[in-house]
C-alpha cells in the first residue's frame, strides 16, 4: 500500500465522517425534500446516452411557488476536465479566455432545450480515454431578471451571474435560484433508459396521479419525522423491474445501475428522503402548520449513469 | 549474548560470578578455557520467592583442564553444570545441565569440585542453594609475549562530581568476553586481571544515561579511569519497568544523546491508552491529525511524507481505525526512533519524518506473557526461551468495538447506521543466536482493519445506496542478521517480503482495490575506524509489484471535495507494474574532539518508474559547550531528502512516467540545556524547502486516468520547537512540548503561496503524572492546538443527475476551525500479585466535555454549515496483566 493509497484511505474516513456527521447532524436543518421557494429538482435527456451527431432533448422539472416569471438560460460545455460540475464551469471559462465566450441561449419561459452533439467531438481523444468524455448542458434559471458576466474574468469560487428578483429588484442569493449541470455521456453504440415507474402506493394501496389524498397533521413542527406521533402514511414509488440496468459498456466496465428515488413536497416531513429501487418505502407526516393547505409531492426516479423521470401527486391536509 | 538477569539481585551475583571466573586466566598454549557462570532463570516461583536471596558469590575460582582427548582436534565446547552449595559455600554436587560432551563434561564436573563460594544470603544467614555455572571451552590464540594481567580501576562519579555507587561496569575484551563489576559506596571500582588489550566499558547507573568509553590495558599495569555519565534518566525502577521505549528526537546516527521515554511513561501518558506509537502525538513537531485520522503529520508535512518502518521494513500504516491504537503492541516494541527531520542517510524515500520501531529480542531468561483488556480491544503476548540460544515471542489482538457499537450508535440516534468496525494484529518472531557474534531473527507481523456500513436509505448530499467498505491489511516477513564482524564492525543485512492491500468501496459507485507485494533488501554496515572516525555505509532496495483496479470517475483537483459521486461517468481501469528503487547511503562521524561531532553523509536514490537518480548530501552536528553538568549542547543540520512519485503517479494508465522526484531541503539548529538533574530544556528552529512536488490536474479526454501529474509544486514549512521536561523520578514525569509552525504550499510558480491542509500555527502539549502510593498513581494531559485549517464554500451548483448540490469552494484553506483543546485524565492501581502484576486503569478522554470542531456539516444547498464536533467524552476502562 502506497502512501498515496494511504491518503486515499484518509479521504475514504473524511467522506465516512462527513457521512456520519451529516447522519448526526442533518436533522439541525430544514431538508432539501421541503420545497419552499424556487427549486429545480430535475433535468431530464430524452437520450442520457448520446452519440456525436445526435440531438438530444432536455426538459426541467421546477417548482415557482410565487408565480414569478423564470428566465432560462442554456449552454454546453463540451468535454470538460473532470466529470464535477464544477469541472463544466470552468470549462466554460476556459473558453471563455481561448475563444469566443459559450453562447447562451437565455429566453423567458423556455424550460427546454436541444443540443446537437458536434459529429466530430471524440476526434483527437485518445482511444483509452474517450469513456471519460461528456458534455455537459447547463442550466440557469432566475425567477426575474438573468444577467451573465464575463466567464473569462470570474474566479472560479463565484457563480458568474446574477439574478434580480422580479418585482422586488432584489439580488437573490444563489440559492434562491438555480445553476444546474446535466451530463449527456457520449458513447458510440451503448444506450441507456430512462428510469419507468410502475405505480406509486400510498398506504399501501395505489395511488393514481390526480388522486388527492387526505392526512391529518401530526402536532409538530420541527424537522425530525420522529417527532410525529400522530399520523403518519408509508409511501412506496415502485419503478418496473428492468429499470436497472446491467452489462458491459462499451468501454469494457462492467456496470448494474444504481436506482434512487427522491421525494420532495411543499411541507411536511419524509422518513427518508432518498430510498432505493429495492426499498422503496418511506413514510411521510403533515406538520400541524400545513393544516388546510393542499401539499404537492414530487417523486424523482434516477439511475447512476443519467436517466431520470419522474411524477407528481397532492394531498390535502386536514 | 548472555541473558540480562531479571532481578537486581541476581545480576550483582551474576557481575560477581563473572569477575571471579577472570581471576585466573588460563595460559596454554593453542588453547585457552574461558570460564562463565552464569544466573539463568529459576522457575517463576522461586524467583518471586527469592525476590530477598542473595545468591552465592564466587571466591575460589577453578579453571578445567582441556581434556586430553581432545587436544589437537580444535574443538570448543560449552557445558553447563546445576551446583548445589552448602550453607558454607562448598560445592556439594555438580550435575550436568547442558551438555558438552562426555570429556568436556568430565573436566567441567572435576573443576567446580575446587571452586568456592560465599554462601546464598536470606534475612542475615548463609543458606543452602543451587545456581547454574557455565564452563566455557574454546580454542585460544598464541599467548602474548608479556601476558601478565592489566587491570581498570577507577570511579564514577556524578557531574558535580558525588560518588555513584551500584553503577554497573562492564568491561568488555575485543573477543567479546565481559566481566561485570559493581562500584562501592564510594563510587569506585575495580576489574582486575585483564588480558593486555583494547576493552569497551559500558557503565549504567540508574539515574544516569549509559555510557560506553574505549579503554587499553597494559600488561602489568593499572588503567585509571574517572567516569562522569550524564544525567539522563532515572529513578529505580522496578523490574517490570526496566525496558524502555526509546523515543528519540532528532539525533545523528549514532545518537550521543537521545531523548528517552521510558516505559513507564509510555503506559501511563494519559490519553493514549498505554499505547508506546501514540506517544509520538506528544511530541514537539507533531501535529494532531484532523479529524482523528490517525495520520503522522510531522513539521508540517503530509501525512503520505513521513516513514514509518519497523527495523528498516516500511509498514503501510501505524494505527488502527482513526489512530484508535497502534498495529504494533508496546510490549514488543524496544525503540521508536522518532527523527522530525533531518535523519541519517539510512532512511530514505520519505521527505517528511521518520518513525523507525525497533522490534525487541525475546526474554531469555523465562516465559513471560502479557495480557490487555479494554473497551476497545483484546491482546495477549507470550515469549521466553526455547534453549539455550533460541528464543521467541507471539502475540495477537482483536477489537471488539464491533460486539457494542452497534446498539451505541442506535442508542445516539444514528439509526440509518449499521456498522461493525474490526481490527486485529498479529506478531511472531524467533531469535536464535549463531555463534558468539551473530544474532538471526525472522518475524512475521500484519494487521486487519475492516468496517462495513449498510445504510438504511442513501444520503440526500450524495444518494449514493448500499454498503460502504473499508478493508486495510498489511503483513511483512522479515529475516534479519546483526553479526559483530570485529570488536568495531558491525554489520545487519535484512531481507523482507510482504503484502499490502486496500480495498474501499461505496456501493456500486465506486471501488478501489491496490494490491501491492513489496521485496526489501537491507545491509548495513558500521565500522569504528578510529576514536576519531567512524564509517557507516549500505544499501537498501524495494521491489514493489502492484496491482490495482479501480472503478471510479476520473479524478477532479478539488481538494476538499467534488461534489456527489452519484451519476458522474465510472471507468473500470486497472494497473499492473513493478517498481524498483535501489539507494547506497554512506556517512562519516568524524569527532575531531570528544565534545564535538560531524556526520557528513550522502544517499543516492533510483526509481525505475520514472529512471530517475537522485544524490542527497546531508551534514548533521552536534558540540557540547559544556560537557558536564549541567551539560549545553549545540546541534543542527542541513541536507537533502528525496521522495519518489507514487506509482498512480508515474506508471500507466494513471500517472505521468516524465516525473522526477519530490525534494525537499530540511535545515535546523538549537540547543539543550540541563536545568537541574531531573529538568532538561531543548529548543530548536527548523525551515523545509519543498520543491518539484508532484501536482495533478485533471485531463479527463487526455488521459485513461482523468489525471496529468507534473513537478510544479513547492511549499515552504518554518517553525520552532521547545520540550521542557522533568525526566522521571520516583513518584513524578512530566513534560511541556510546544511547537510554532507555518506549511504553505503552491501548485505552481505562478501562485502565491496558501496555507497546507495539515497547518496547525500552535501545539501545545502538557502532561505529567504522580504515583499516589499504594499502587495509585493519577495523570493528567492537556493539549491545544490551532484548529485545523479548511476551505470555506462560496456557492453551490446543482448537480441534474445526482439531484444534488455540488459547493463551490473559496481560497484554498483559507478558514480555520475553532481551537482544539482537551483535557485527558488517568487513574492507574497496581497490584503485586506474586508473580503476577494486574493494574487496573481508567483512561478519561476530555474530560470537561469539550465540544471540539472536526469538521462542518452543511444543508442540502450549502447556505447553511454548523460544526461537527469530536467525541464529547471517551472513558476507556482496562484491566493489563504481566507475568
Amino acid at each position: 500500500m502506497s502512501p498515496h493509497t494511504r491518503a486515499l484511505g484518509r479521504a475514504f474516513a473524511l467522506f465516512l465522517f462527513t457521512l456520519v456527521g451529516v447522519a448526526a447532524c442533518g436533522t439541525d436543518f430544514e431538508p432539501g425534500s421541503r420545497v419552499v421557494d424556487f427549486r429545480l429538482l430535475a433535468v431530464a435527456a430524452d437520450k442520457p446516452f448520446a452519440a456525436p451527431g445526435e440531438t438530444v432533448r432536455l426538459t426541467t422539472l421546477h417548482h415557482e411557488p410565487f408565480g414569478r416569471p423564470l428566465t432560462w438560460a442554456w449552454t454546453t460545455c463540451p468535454l470538460p476536465h473532470d466529470s464535477t460540475v464544477n469541472g463544466c464551469l470552468a470549462r466554460l471559462a476556459e473558453l471563455a479566455r481561448t475563444s469566443a465566450a459559450p453562447p447562451f441561449t437565455v429566453e423567458q419561459g423556455r424550460s427546454s432545450f436541444e443540443v446537437t452533439i458536434p459529429p466530430d467531438i471524440l476526434d483527437g481523444i485518445p482511444e483509452e480515454a474517450k469513456g471519460n468524455a461528456i458534455v455537459g448542458v447547463v442550466t440557469i434559471v432566475c425567477p426575474g431578471n438573468l444577467s451573465l458576466k464575463d466567464l473569462a474574468d470570474i474566479r472560479s469560487s463565484q457563480l458568474p451571474f446574477r439574478c434580480i428578483e422580479a418585482g422586488t429588484g432584489v439580488e437573490l442569493a444563489y440559492e434562491r435560484y438555480a445553476v444546474a449541470v446535466k451530463r449527456i455521456y457520449l458513447y458510440s453504440r451503448d444506450k441507456n433508459q430512462n428510469p419507468a415507474i410502475a405505480d406509486v402506493t400510498w398506504d399501501g394501496a395505489s395511488w393514481p396521479e390526480g388522486e388527492i389524498k387526505e392526512a391529518r397533521v401530526c402536532d409538530f413542527d420541527s424537522n425530525s419525522f420522529e417527532d410525529c406521533k400522530g399520523e403518519r402514511h408509508e409511501i412506496s414509488v415502485n419503478a418496473v423491474p428492468a429499470t436497472a440496468e446491467t452489462g458491459t459498456s462499451e468501454y469494457g466496465t462492467p456496470f448494474r445501475e444504481d436506482v434512487v428515488i427522491q421525494h420532495y413536497a411543499t411541507e411536511g416531513v419524509f422518513e427518508y428522503d432518498v430510498k432505493t429501487l429495492a426499498q422503496p418505502k418511506t413514510r411521510w407526516a403533515a406538520r400541524a402548520r400545513s393544516r388546510g393547505q393542499t401539499i404537492t409531492m414530487w417523486f424523482v426516479i434516477r439511475d447512476n449513469r443519467g436517466g431520470v423521470t419522474w411524477t407528481s401527486r397532492q394531498v390535502r391536509a386536514l | 549474548m548472555s541473558p540480562s538477569p531479571p532481578y537486581p539481585e541476581m545480576r550483582r551475583s551474576y557481575a560477581t560470578s563473572r569477575r571471579s571466573a577472570w581471576l585466573t586466566p588460563l595460559r596454554r598454549r593453542r588453547l585457552s578455557v574461558c570460564v562463565l557462570a552464569l544466573v539463568l532463570a529459576l522457575p517463576t516461583s522461586a524467583l518471586a520467592q527469592q525476590a530477598a536471596v542473595a545468591p552465592p558469590e564466587l571466591v575460589t575460582n577453578a579453571t578445567p583442564e582441556y581434556p586430553e582427548s581432545k587436544k589437537g582436534s580444535g574443538e570448543a565446547a560449552t557445558v553447563v553444570l546445576t551446583l548445589t552449595i552448602d550453607s558454607e559455600g562448598r560445592v556439594t554436587n555438580a550435575a550436568v545441565q547442558t551438555s558438552g560432551g562426555e570429556a568436556f563434561d568430565e573436566a567441567a564436573v572435576v573443576a567446580a569440585r575446587r571452586l568456592e563460594f560465599k554462601p546464598a544470603q536470606k534475612e542475615g544467614r548463609a543458606v543452602a542453594s543451587r545456581i547454574p555455572f557455565r564452563f566455557d571451552f574454546a580454542v585460544g590464540e598464541e599467548p602474548p609475549a608479556d601476558t601478565r594481567p592489566g587491570e581498570i580501576s577507577g570511579s564514577v562519579r556524578t557531574p558535580t562530581d558525588a560518588p555513584v555507587a551500584n553503577a554497573r561496569v562492564s568491561v568488555t575484551s575485543g573477543s567479546g568476553t565481559r566481566t561485570d563489576v559493581v562500584t562501592d559506596e564510594k563510587g569506585e571500582f575495580r576489574a582486575p586481571n585483564l588480558v593486555p588489550g583494547s576493552y569497551t566499558v559500558h557503565v549504567e547507573a540508574e539515574g544516569f544515561m549509559p555510557t560506553d568509553m574505549r579503554e587499553e590495558v597494559a600488561a602489568g599495569e593499572a588503567t585509571a579511569v574517572i567516569y562522569r555519565p550524564g544525567l539522563a534518566k532515572t529513578p529505580p525502577q522496578e523490574p517490570a519497568e526496566a525496558m524502555e521505549i526509546s523515543v528519540r528526537g532528532e539525533r545523528p546516527p549514532r545518537e550521543v544523546t537521545r531523548r528517552v521515554l521510558e516505559q513507564r511513561e509510555v503506559q501511563k501518558i494519559p490519553g493514549t491508552n498505554g499505547d508506546a506509537l501514540r506517544a509520538i502525538e506528544n511530541m514537539p513537531g507533531v501535529a494532531r491529525p484532523p479529524g482523528s485520522t490517525g495520520a503522522l503529520i510531522v513539521r508540517g508535512s503530509a501525512p503520505q511524507d513521513t516513514g514509518i518502518f519497523v527495523d528498516g521494513t516500511q509498514i503501510p500504516i501505524a494505527y488502527h481505525f482513526g489512530g484508535v491504537t497502534s498495529v504494533i503492541p508496546s510490549e514488543m516494541l524496544a525503540r521508536i526512533d522518532f527523527l522530525p527531520g533531518n535523519f541519517g542517510p539510512e532512511y530514505g524515500r520519505a521527505m517528511g519524518g521518520v518513525v523507525d520501531i525497533g522490534i525487541r529480542s525475546p526474554a531469555k531468561d523465562k516465559l513471560h506473557g502479557v495480557f490487555k483488556v479494554d473497551l476497545l480491544d483484546a491482546r495477549l503476548s507470550v515469549e521466553g526461551p526455547l534453549g539455550k540460544t533460541t528464543r521467541f515471542l507471539a502475540g495477537a489482538r482483536r477489537s471488539w468495538v464491533d460486539a457494542w457499537i452497534g446498539s451505541a450508535l442506535e442508542a445516539g440516534g444514528s439509526t440509518t447506521i449499521t456498522a461493525a468496525p474490526v481490527y486485529y494484529d498479529y506478531q511472531a518472531g524467533i531469535e536464535q543466536d549463531i555463534g558468539s557474534h551473530t544474532t538471526a531473527r525472522l518475524f512475521l507481523l500484519g494487521s486487519d482493519d475492516r468496517l462495513k456500513i449498510v445504510l438504511d436509505a442513501p444520503g440526500s448530499s450524495d444518494p449514493v445506496g448500499g454498503a460502504i467498505r473499508n478493508h486495510t491489511r498489511f503483513y511483512r516477513l522479515q529475516a534479519r542478521t546483526e553479526t559483530r564482524l570485529s570488536e568495531n564492525v558491525r554489520w545487519m543485512n535484512m531481507v523482507s517480503y510482504g503484502m499490502d492491500r486496500l480495498e474501499l468501496g461505496v456501493g456500486e459507485m465506486f471501488s478501489l482495490d491496490v494490491r501491492t507485494n513489496p521485496l526489501t533488501f537491507r545491509s548495513d554496515i558500521r565500522a569504528k575506524l578510529s576514536d576519531m572516525f567512524t564509517l557507516v555505509g549500505g544499501m537498501d532496495a524495494v521491489w514493489t509489484q502492484a496491482d490495482v483496479r479501480v472503478l471510479a470517475a476520473p479524478i477532479s483537483d478539488q481538494e476538499e471535495g467534488s461534489g456527489p459521486f452519484f451519476a458522474r461517468p465510472r471507468r473500470l481501469q486497472t494497473l499492473q507494474g513493478d517498481i524498483f528503487q535501489p539507494a547506497a547511503y554512506a556517512m562519516l562521524e568524524v569527532a575531531p574532539v570528544k565534545s564535538l561531532k560531524l556526520l557528513p553523509s550522502v544517499r543516492a536514490d533510483y526509481s525505475s518508474a520514472i529512471r530517475d537518480w537522485r544524490v542527497a548530501p546531508r551534514f548533521a552536528a552536534r558540540y557540547d559547550v559544556v560537557p558536564g553538568y549541567p551539560r549545553t549542547t549545540l546541534k543542527g543540520g542541513l541536507g537533502l531528502f528525496n521522495q519518489p512519485p507514487q506509482p498512480e503517479e508515474s506508471l500507466r494508465p494513471f500517472g505521468t512516467p516524465n516525473l522526477r522526484q519530490n525534494q525537499a531541503t530540511h535545515a535546523s539548529a538549537g540547543f539543550e540545556q540541563q536545568l537541574s538533574q531531573q529538568v532538561e530544556l531543548s529548543v530548536e528552529g527548523f525551515f523545509k524547502k519543498l520543491d518539484y512536488l508532484v501536482d495533478q490536474s485533471p485531463d479527463a479526454t487526455g488521459s485513461a486516468g482523468g489525471s496529468r501529474y507534473a513537478n510544479t509544486g513547492s511549499g515552504r514549512v518554518a517553525g520552532g520547537e521547545l520540550l521542557l521536561r522533568y525526566k522521571p523520578d520516583t513518584r513524578f514525569f512530566g513534560w511541556v512540548a510546544y511547537t510554532l509552525s507555518r506549511s504553505e504550499r503552491r501548485a505552481d510558480d505562478s501562485e502565491a503561496f496558501r496555507t497546507f491542509a495539515y497547518d496547525q500555527t500552535h501545539i501545545l502539549t502538557a502532561l505529567a503524572s504522580y504515583k499516589l502510593g499504594r499502587g495509585w498513581e493519577i495523570g493528567g494531559r492537556f493539549r491545544y492546538v490551532t484548529g485545523s485549517p479548511y476551505t470555506p464554500t462560496t456557492s453551490a451548483l446543482y448537480d441534474a443527475d445526482a439531484g444534488a448540490y455540488s459547493p463551490i469552494y473559496g481560497a484554498l484553506y483559507s478558514d480555520r476551525n475553532a481551537a482544539f483543546h482537551r483535557l485527558d485524565v488517568r487513574v492507574d492501581k497496581t497490584w503485586e500479585l506474586g508473580v503476577l502484576k494486574l493494574t487496573a486503569y481508567l483512561d478519561l478522554q476530555n474530560a470537561y466535555f469539550r465540544q471540539n470542531p472536526e469538521g462542518r456539516s452543511y444543508n442540502f444547498n450549502y447556505s447553511r454549515s454548523a460544526v461537527v464536533s469530536g467525541l464529547p467524552f471517551l472513558p476507556t476502562l482496562g484491566l493489563r496483566g504481566e507475568l
